[in-house]
């Protein structure tokens, strides 16, 4: 396949994000990608050099998207290297892990500006790009519908990112942009999430989901594939996608 | 006030707003989590809003190494890092990354 796509994923480097990448690499002709990523400069490099190994060209945007004086930085990093955007995926998320009400107005708002409302601008610096058309997807999780102990914060900023995506979906549509969504259950990848009591709601999440096991930053990659290239007439849909846990 | 009194009074203030506690209780030798009780995420909206104050990034690598050889020099152990992250460490850094530049 001709690797004439272009993708910016947010988050990009680690877990889903990376998985994510690599899919979209292999199975939908993405031959250039922006990965951005915050904190983490080693993991950002080996997510390089194996998306790049795999003939892809990667461009490593280190800007933190709690800042909207960044995300405007960044996108000028990405006007100044491409005119188009095919696909862009928000995969980035920052919480701590608390009862909603214990939870500090500094802690509030980060957990808000980095896991929801950056997509948002995000979205407005890619709709320009996607001049061509496009698909969008967020990374959603199933806390923003069912309580999860200790995930609130988080819980209301996946709830947030869930209504963006409905309401971008219809605002956009006539753009040729489409926008979805994956509400993800517990994903295991190189580790397990940084709940407190970590072995306790592993336990308790597979007790109650029917697959009998935990998610895969593959899973939800295969699920972001169909959805960036198949679902062609899906529209402002939060996937469900937790082995059946949210089903009892 | 001088250019590093500067740099102190601007470190206190990022972060006082950020635990939300009144900048006196902000020494340099406090330690953001066992004095001032920063939790990991506020270490991280302090990190990001110094960031943004002084127009550098973090290299974590230099961050580890100096908190490891900290830890050297004090004979402690791995878990007695957080003890070693002081408001006083995160001066000498913002100093460094000004000296160098």
């Amino acid at each position: 396949m001709a690797k004439s796509n272009k993708a910016l994923i947010s988050g990009g480097t680690r877990g889903i994000g990376k998985a994510i990448a690599l899919e979209l690499v292999l199975h939908a002709g993405v031959g250039v990608l922006f990965l951005n990523y915050v904190e983490n400069e080693t993991a950002a490099l080996q997510a390089r050099d194996l998306l790049e190994a795999e003939g892809c060209k990667v461009h490593l945007l280190k800007y933190n998207l709690a800042f909207p004086a960044e995300i405007s930085a960044m996108f000028d990093e990405i006007n100044g290297l491409t005119d188009q955007l095919d696909f862009y995926v928000h995969s980035t998320a920052l919480t701590s892990f608390k009862p909603l009400h214990l939870v500090k107005p500094n802690q509030w708002d980060l957990t808000l500006n980095i896991s929801a409302k950056s997509f948002l601008q995000c979205a407005q610096g890619c709709v320009p790009l996607m001049h061509e058309g496009g698909k969008m997807l967020a990374i959603s999780s199933t806390g923003s519908r069912r309580f999860n102990p200790n995930y609130g914060a988080l819980g209301v900023a996946k709830s947030t990112l869930e209504s963006m995506v409905q309401y971008l979906a219809v605002e956009l549509a006539d753009k040729n942009i489409q926008v979805n969504g994956i509400v993800a259950g517990m994903i295991q990848g190189e580790k397990l999430p940084p709940f407190p009591n970590i072995d306790k709601v592993v336990e308790e999440t597979l007790r109650r989901t029917p697959a009998r096991r935990l998610g895969t930053p593959a899973d939800v990659a295969k699920t972001a594939l169909f959805l960036l290239t198949q679902a062609d007439w899906m529209y402002g849909q939060n996937v469900v996608l937790d082995g059946g846990y949210c089903l009892t | 006030m001088n250019n590093t009194e500067q740099t102190e009074r601007q470190l206190i203030t990022i972060v006082a707003k950020s635990l939300q506690i009144p900048e006196i209780t902000v020494k340099l030798d406090s330690s953001l989590m066992n004095d001032l009780g920063a939790e990991s995420i506020d270490i991280l909206d302090i990190k990001f809003a110094i960031e943004q104050q002084f127009g550098f990034k973090f290299d974590n690598e230099e961050i580890r190494i100096m908190l490891k050889k900290a830890a050297e020099e004090f004979n402690l152990s791995e878990k007695d890092i957080p003890a070693l992250f002081t408001v006083r460490r995160l001066y000498d850094y913002i100093l460094l990354k000004q000296a160098n530049g």
